[in-house]
């Protein structure tokens, strides 16, 4: 049996998204995972097969903090594993991967004996070029760390479909930031529409303590008859609570969050609002019968980490009644080709033989042909079954340095496969 | 100003004389407690002979030269941002161009040029040498009131040297004694006033060393291995097994075989450094960096010729001035002390040079047991018992292999905090 270590420095959202990864590796060995302190309760819930391991990530570092990471490194170092998977570009779980040899370590890696610098699989140098033009990516997250084994699971059997449980509507209250989240008012009236559609079942507000305010601001936008049916939950649950309430659900509606990824996990179906630097096809909702909508301006999707020059033009985008009458529609499942508005369009989640995969259901986008051909490029790529003629790819030939790109075969190494 | 552990970038050119002379700089540097980063240029120079083999016209190669310049600049600027040195020291014919010099003042890092040529013959430093904090020149006047005319102002006078723990006696095995081993010998490139010199010694036991003596047919059976380049660590066995070793200045005037000229040149004192017996030709700075009796100096080709005849059988003598010249060159001339000498004219002739704060990371303040893990930790690096963490976190990161909890603990605490420094 082999052993293999999955280090995940980052949060709730990305955990989630670790998933078919780690389904993959547990069908043929046992799974460690490495990530933050905080982190654990919710890997063990998540992720019962596998072995959790706990150091600091976060936070100012200090000595104490120094000494337990300390303890796990040894703890760690101890262990044979046959594979260790660092998911994260990051110099911290870099530092981690020097315990280790370099033959085994897989994503990202130290340079052997240099600085800080940080080389990257084939694999993953190949998402950073598609990650410069994101438009056009057909690449989930999930698939992404998916793929660091040469066999992950199939696609549809990562997360359940989608189906109601009847326990109502949830809310995630907020984005990972303000510009990814959708208005209070907006979101309201989300929540009001759906009510409504679905007989005024009990709705939940869900987030951390400090969406607690928002959370009750929104309420006031609320009508009587569903603010009385409403529950603020935010900095109430722990996650095994969180893991309660989500998998009861009839829907989630949410922007993109570790919420929404926590759903689809669980195979709630989510109607989930893509706006600012979000962008659902790396990050949407995982597995079949989810409902996206991709607010698209001539920016999208932004740098999260830059300041918006264009005054939020995509949350004028969201703030549209047409967006309301498009989500309405989706609820009852009859939504139209035609969405009436540029900015605003609404796909569909599914799966294929690659991964996951989202159906534009109304409205435009006039990057959908090359996004589809950049996928087969992908498939070919991992040497999957192509169903499109070669001609059509052809004709495309721009697209393939994306995936295939000169220098991998021309430059002298400084890399990892 | 205090002036604790810094932060130093070498920037090597990428061929030629002042190469091997950068990496000694880096070992004195080294040596005396600092961090050092080398920017390796020889690695750029396959490429670069690459353009020059195309056969493009001169403009066109000029235009492409110009853009591989560019790279290379990117390179070092690349490097520098990352390693945040305190002084970049360039040696002669570092590709530093006039856009990363202003770039590196714009960033605060003090730049030096240690501009190891004759200033007579590489007369490129009238458009480079103000833009650099510090000129540091082997020579002396009327070099340094050239370079404060033309502005610059912080000009050092530093002389060559030798690095002992590499420029020592090597033992050879027999047949690196035959190879390598002569009565007479020289090691050098074969420049016009070397091979007219030379000439009388052809028929005796003498081997010539060393590449650029195309053409010459009366010396034809001297020079050794059809006049390829020699690595120095050949030059130390070839210094190590001959029992005199000429040394004559190059002059590229076919007129004026021993030239009489100013600055002294390197090997000068790694001859001397391995306690290798040498006759050297007079130099105007000579007389400054050795006292009589610690060299055997000539004026004319004729005393050059006297004194092999005269030592030739003297082994004795020969052995004595050898030691004396060791012993000197120990004591004032190594890298070490040059490099000591350019930190201390910096450290008192630039402003701003940066705070004692910017060294790096401050050792946390760990634990006992920590502490004197760190301290076993230190030894098993190479590291004293007071080098910096910054020393200690540099040398993890060269480690090869795998890392312990502690070794990884540390690195991982270090980027952690550099999260919290940006």
């Amino acid at each position: 049996m082999k052993n293999y270590l999955v280090i995940q420095a980052a949060r709730f959202g990305d955990i989630v998204q670790s998933k078919r990864l780690l389904l993959s590796l547990a069908a043929s060995g046992a799974v460690h995972i490495l990530s933050d302190v905080s982190m654990i309760e919710l890997v063990r819930l998540l992720y019962p097969f596998a072995e959790t391991h706990g150091i600091y990530f976060h936070g100012f570092p200090d000595i104490d903090k120094f000494s337990f990471n300390r303890k796990i490194f040894e703890k760690l170092r101890l262990l044979h594993f046959d594979g260790v998977f660092n998911l994260n570009f990051s110099g911290l779980t870099a530092q981690i991967c020097r315990m280790f040899d370099p033959a085994i370590i897989k994503g990202y890696r130290p340079a052997s004996c240099e600085d800080s610098e940080i080389l990257c699989s084939q694999w993953s140098r190949m998402a950073f070029r598609l990650s410069k033009n994101r438009k056009l990516t057909p690449l989930n997250l999930v698939d992404f760390w998916g793929y660091f084994t040469t066999k992950p699971v199939e696609p549809c059997k990562v997360n359940p479909p989608a189906v109601g449980r009847g326990g109502g509507i949830g809310i995630a209250m907020s984005g990972r930031e303000e510009r990814r989240s959708v208005p209070l008012a907006v979101l309201a009236r989300l929540t009001e529409t759906m009510s409504k559609l679905l007989n005024e079942p009990p709705v939940w507000l869900l987030g951390t303590d400090t969406e607690k305010i928002l959370a009750e601001k929104m309420l006031r936008f609320l009508p009587e008859n569903i603010k009385s049916k409403t529950t603020n939950l935010c900095g109430a649950t722990s996650w095994h609570d969180l893991i309660q309430i989500v998998g009861s659900l009839d829907a989630l509606v949410c922007p993109d969050t570790g919420t929404m990824h926590l759903a689809a996990h669980l195979g709630v179906p989510t109607y989930a609002f893509f706006l600012s630097s979000a962008w659902c096809h790396e990050t949407g909702p995982y597995g079949n019968g989810h409902h996206i909508w991709q607010i698209v301006c001539e920016c999208s999707p932004c740098l999260e980490s830059a300041p918006c020059p264009r005054l939020k033009i995509c949350h004028r985008a969201i703030k549209s009644d047409v967006l309301v009458r498009s989500y309405a529609q989706a609820i009852l499942g009859k939504a139209d080709s035609q969405i009436g508005c540029e900015e605003i369009q609404y796909w569909q989640s599914g799966t294929d033989d690659f991964g996951v995969c989202y159906k534009l259901v109304s409205g435009c986008d006039q990057f959908l042909h090359e996004r589809s051909i950049l996928r087969i490029i992908l498939q070919e790529y991992q040497n999957m079954k192509i169903t499109v003629k070669k001609k059509e790819i052809c004709a495309t030939a721009r697209l393939w340095p994306m995936i295939f790109n000169d220098s991998e075969w021309m430059l002298p190494p400084r890399r990892y496969c | 100003m205090d002036m604790g552990p810094l932060r130093i970038m070498i920037v090597l050119p990428m061929y030629g004389g002042s190469l091997p002379i950068g990496r000694y700089c880096a070992s004195a540097f080294r040596d005396l407690g600092h961090q050092v980063r080398v920017f390796e240029a020889p690695l750029f120079y396959s490429a670069f002979s690459g353009i020059k083999n195309l056969g493009l016209s001169p403009s066109g190669s000029a235009s492409v030269e110009n853009s591989f310049l560019n790279v290379v600049s990117q390179a070092i600027w690349a490097q520098a941002e990352e390693f945040e040195p305190h002084l970049v020291l360039a040696m002669a014919q570092a590709p530093i161009g006039k856009t990363l010099l202003c770039r590196l003042r714009k960033a605060d890092i003090r730049t030096a040029m240690w501009f190891v040529e004759d200033f007579r013959i590489f007369t490129y430093w009238k458009i480079y040498a103000p833009l650099y904090d510090v000129f540091a020149v082997i020579q002396k006047e009327p070099f340094l009131s050239e370079l404060k005319a033309i502005g610059q102002e912080r000009a050092l006078y530093l002389p060559l040297a030798a690095l002992p723990s590499f420029h020592k006696k090597v033992d050879l095995t027999n047949d690196e004694k035959n190879k390598y081993g002569s009565r007479i010998s020289f090691m050098g490139a074969g420049y016009p006033n070397r091979r007219l010199v030379f000439r009388p010694l052809a028929g005796k036991d003498f081997k010539i060393w060393g590449s650029d003596w195309d053409g010459e047919g009366i010396l034809k059976k001297n020079i050794q291995q059809n006049g390829k380049r020699v690595t120095e660590e050949d030059s130390l066995k070839i210094y190590s097994a001959s029992d005199i070793n000429l040394n004559l200045h190059s002059s590229i005037n076919n007129t004026v075989t021993i030239s009489n000229g100013d600055f002294v040149n390197p090997r000068t004192f790694e001859l001397a450094s391995i306690g290798a017996f040498q006759l050297v030709d007079n130099r105007k700075l000579l007389d400054e960096l050795f006292a009589p009796g610690e060299l055997a100096t000539f004026n004319t080709a004729d005393e050059l010729y006297d004194a092999i005849i005269y030592y030739i059988d003297r082994p004795a003598e020969r052995e004595q001035i050898a030691q004396k010249a060791r012993d000197r060159v120990h004591r004032d001339h190594t890298y070490q002390k040059r490099m000591q000498k350019l930190l201390e004219f910096i450290n008192s002739h630039v402003e701003q040079w940066p705070e004692r704060g910017k060294n790096g990371a401050d050792e946390p303040e760990f634990g006992q047991e920590t502490k004197l893990e760190l301290e076993e930790l230190k030894m098993e690096l190479g590291l004293g018992p007071n080098a910096s963490f910054d020393s200690v976190l540099a040398g993890l990161r060269k480690k090869s292999g795998k890392l312990t909890g502690l070794e990884t603990g540390l690195l991982f605490l270090d980027e952690w905090r550099k999260q919290y420094r940006r």
